[in-house]
């Protein structure tokens, strides 16, 4: 498990420094790349190691966790990007602001559906 | 005295009644509609305020959810398999929908010179992810410590 983290976290690392690079640069293919190739290795490791990489306990907290997230962002940013649409005629600069975390909301909303009708197939009768 | 108080109650009664709440909700949704299609601020603000007051009548009766509702078969109460569903469900969302903000953000931003008119969007993009990883990291050190 210790050994995964180490790995993951040298991943994120290189992903990270080479996407920063190439958004300074404006260039997109070295972030693509770096992401391909951070997913392949983290996928490999997985796939090739014994060794116990998550328990029970750490993916139910995760889960509870992700939920607590969810229904707090969710909220958030639609409250947020309503706000920032209403104020249009007062901060025209921000309405773009305003509809990209409206959009942001309906699309976790989508996938969130989604994958409440998977699951819900998955462990339903 | 005592008639007084019962009165009071029965009035205070009807605020937690589940027809009231329902009214309340569809009151709430038209006030964002209208303040969203008027530009107004103050409606918005107003909804938001309702929407605090409803909460937090739903948070302190959160354990008779189903009286308040009763005879409404549309209100779901949550059994362990639909919290079992609901907590997979969101913990894909939260890791595709970050992954996806990521890597638009990227896109966008690493494209600014062909496409200058949307770098706001990606730098908002950036900002959604980050503060995605905050809100989760802080419920998951909230369970960690809870379990």
């Amino acid at each position: 498990m210790e050994n995964f983290k180490i790995l993951r976290m040298i991943i994120a690392m290189f992903v990270g420094i080479v996407a920063a690079l190439s958004v300074i640069q404006g260039t997109l293919l070295p972030a693509i790349l770096a992401i391909v190739i951070g997913a392949m290795i983290s996928y490999i490791y997985k796939k090739r190691t014994h060794e116990t990489l998550e328990d029970e306990r750490i993916v139910k907290i995760s889960e509870k966790a992700s939920r607590m997230a969810m229904v707090l962002f969710s909220i958030a940013i639609a409250i947020i990007g309503l706000i920032l649409i209403t104020l249009r005629n007062e901060y025209p600069d921000f309405t773009q602001a305003g509809y990209t975390l409206s959009y942001a909301a309906v699309g976790l909303l989508a996938l969130y559906y989604v994958f409440y009708g998977y699951y819900n197939k998955k462990y339903g009768y | 005295m005592s008639l007084q108080s019962g009165t009071i109650m029965k009035i205070l009664s009807i605020f937690e009644s589940g027809l009231f709440i329902k009214i309340l909700s569809v009151f709430i949704s038209a006030l964002w509609f209208a303040g969203l299609l008027l530009a107004n601020i103050y409606i918005i603000v107003l909804a938001i305020v309702l929407l605090m007051a409803l909460g937090i009548v739903l948070y302190v009766h959160r354990d008779n959810l189903k009286e308040i509702f009763q005879g409404d078969s549309t209100v779901i109460i949550e059994d362990e398999r639909t919290q079992l569903i609901n907590e997979k469900a969101a913990t894909m969302t939260l890791g595709i929908l970050i992954a996806v903000v990521i890597y638009a953000g990227i896109i966008i931003v690493a494209l600014r010179n062909n496409y200058p008119q949307f770098l706001q969007a990606g730098y908002i993009l950036f900002l959604v992810a980050f503060s995605c990883f905050i809100l989760y990291f802080a419920s998951r050190a909230y369970y960690s410590r809870k379990y």
